[in-house]
């Protein structure tokens, strides 16, 4: 079977998903956060605009027409609001710019308050961008008529959800990369603030992250009741490749054994402490690592139908 | 005697040798309703489509090939079904869709439908391109424009009856064009020229929707599907019978809508059960620690 939309627009979906899940997540974590949770905030706000540009790049790849025709992107945006894709062109653009001022607040920041006061209306605007770039992929597959499993309400939510799971979890996992990076994270790693940079963000942030990941199982279950109902559904989803990577890959790897680490870590069973950071930092992996799974298999099983 | 050459007899002669040789030299042969040259104007036009009547010739699948200049393409014939080939391709715009129909007695007895684009009268295509290389006409015919396009293929995904496909060698979207060319010189697509039985009549839709209604048949299709389309099929079997996809009746705006608005209806649902679910975990959390506390100060 041929598939018109394949990894790469799989790899779009998570870009662009995983981006809007880290502004909003940079955004609550500054908003929301009391200043105790600014790594993350910081974390977040590099990552939103490096991976929504990627995505750009990736959907460039994807198109079949780019290497004969290249000016004709420009035609992408005069169909609006008619086209999700044309609508989906003009938020992405929109969110590119926010989340890059957003970076570029934080990565010049200056302990005043207007630049404290910036950042925080840049987060707000951040997180409602954020949202619609991860929900529309949802709607614009929901959108198309011919493809009954993309068509159910529920669909745009179990993407949305995936994607600020994934955003949350990499830019929790990116906070002692970023700190090697960028210099003035670097004294955060020094002994006294070491704990709280690699430890104690990510067993606070693991809490939301479970309950994400229940929201996401609820939203997944319903999804398949949904479309229980469509002629053809169970056949599609029975399909090998769709069933390893649906329930093997999303369901198992990114919803319920990152959901077991996380709870089995706050009840610390015997295990050293180096032990738990590590296997927390596995399970944000594993989360991200299921959220393309996820787009990968839906994706397969709406063009098998 | 050799009998003089009269200017009558010449041009007589000249005639019937040129018919002879058009005949006989081009690829396809012009049936009855090429006679019907209709005059052109803006009203929507359609196709009847009459399974009864279709012998699949497959006249309509070679005019249409030959008309639009389309390659032939290496086909196989499946073991379960005649049709050949299988489904439209950047390059199979028009093709017979063979069905084996058993009765209640377990008679079989065979079906052909000559299928192509349904040129909807609310596109889908149209609808979701982002560039607007897919337009819809007002005399009918849905067409594509390979000058705007971006090759995202979200046409291809969002037709309910996978009609465009994109040519990964050319590089463009292949679907039928309903002759555009041929209709706004007031002639009938080539399809329907071809047509030796009288399976396919092309005329103003709500003509065609007429002799539908009046042509005895016990289905119709294409006349609410999806909002209405330009192809009208009639059948004495139901179209499921026949491989025909359940389409919903309402047009792509209002399905859009509708949509919207279940979604919408789902994430406020979601919200306010994440809303309740998390305060009644923290509300459970703290009265336990009040109980403990409590508890340890007794």
């Amino acid at each position: 079977m041929v598939l018109v939309w394949g990894w790469l627009t799989a790899l779009d979906l998570f870009l662009i998903g995983t981006a809007g899940g880290a502004a909003i997540a940079s955004g609550a974590a500054h908003i929301l956060g009391r200043g105790d949770y600014d790594a993350l905030a910081e974390s977040g706000a590099y990552l939103a605009p490096v991976l929504g540009l990627a995505s750009i790049l990736t959907v460039v790849l994807d198109l079949g027409r780019f290497t004969v025709a290249p000016t004709n992107v420009l035609y992408a945006f005069s169909h609006f609001p008619e086209s999700m894709i044309t609508v989906g062109t003009i938020l992405r653009m929109a969110f590119i710019a926010v989340a890059a001022l957003n970076a570029i607040l934080w990565l010049f920041r200056k302990e005043t308050l207007i630049n404290f006061v910036v950042r925080i209306f840049c987060g707000a605007a951040n997180i409602a961008l954020g949202f619609t770039v991860t929900i529309y992929p949802g709607v614009m597959l929901a959108f198309a008529m011919g493809k009954p499993l993309w068509s159910s309400p529920v669909f745009p939510w179990v993407i949305s959800v995936s994607g600020m799971l994934s955003g949350l979890v990499l830019s929790t996992f990116l906070i002692p990369v970023l700190g090697v990076f960028i210099p003035r994270l670097t004294p955060a790693l020094l002994e006294a603030r070491r704990t709280v940079l690699i430890h104690k963000i990510p067993e606070r942030v693991s809490l939301y992250m479970s309950i994400l990941i229940v929201i996401e199982l609820t939203l997944a279950s319903a999804y398949l009741g949904s479309i229980s109902g469509i002629a053809g559904a169970a056949t599609a989803f029975a399909n090998p490749m769709v069933s390893m990577f649906f329930f093997g890959g999303f369901i198992f790897v990114g919803l319920i054994l990152p959901l077991i680490i996380f709870i089995l870590e706050k009840l610390r069973l015997g295990l050293p402490l180096s032990v738990w950071i590590l296997l927390l930092y596995v399970g944000f992996l594993l989360v991200a690592a299921g959220a393309f799974a996820a787009r990968y298999s839906l994706l397969l099983a709406g063009q098998i139908l | 005697m050799v009998e003089k050459l009269s200017r009558r007899n010449f041009l007589k002669a000249a005639v019937t040798g040129a018919g002879l040789a058009a005949l006989f030299t081009s690829p396809i042969t012009l049936s009855k309703a090429e006679e019907t040259v209709n005059s052109y104007t803006k009203k929507p036009k359609a196709i009847l489509i009459d399974v009864r009547k279709c012998i699949g010739c497959k006249a309509c699948q070679v005019a249409c090939k030959v008309w639009n200049k389309l390659p032939a393409e290496e086909t196989a014939i499946t073991e379960d079904e005649y049709t050949n080939p299988t489904g439209f391709s950047a390059n199979t715009w028009c093709y017979v869709k063979f069905s084996e129909v058993k009765d209640e007695a377990g008679n079989v007895s065979w079906r052909m439908a000559s299928v192509r684009c349904m040129h909807c009268l609310e596109p889908t295509c149209v609808s979701v391109c982002p560039t607007k290389a897919l337009k819809k006409l007002p005399e009918g015919p849905v067409i594509y424009d390979p000058n705007r396009c971006i090759g995202c293929k979200y046409c291809v995904e969002a037709c309910p009856w996978h009609v465009p496909h994109f040519d990964e060698e050319r590089k463009v979207i292949g679907k039928c064009i309903f002759c555009v060319d041929r209709i706004k010189e007031g002639m009938v697509p080539a399809c329907v020229a071809n047509c030796q039985t009288g399976a396919l009549q092309f005329g103003d839709r709500d003509e065609i929707l007429e002799k539908a209604h009046n042509s005895g048949a016990q289905y119709i299709y294409g006349e609410k599907e999806a909002g209405g389309t330009s192809m009208i099929f009639v059948s004495d079997v139901p179209f499921e019978k026949l491989g025909f996809p359940k389409v919903p009746y309402e047009p792509i705006s209002t399905y859009k809508t509708d949509l919207l608005k279940s979604i919408s209806g789902v994430g406020v649902a979601t919200f306010i059960i994440s809303l309740v679910g998390y305060f009644g975990v923290k509300m459970l959390v703290k009265r336990k620690a009040q109980v403990k506390a409590s508890s340890k100060g007794v």
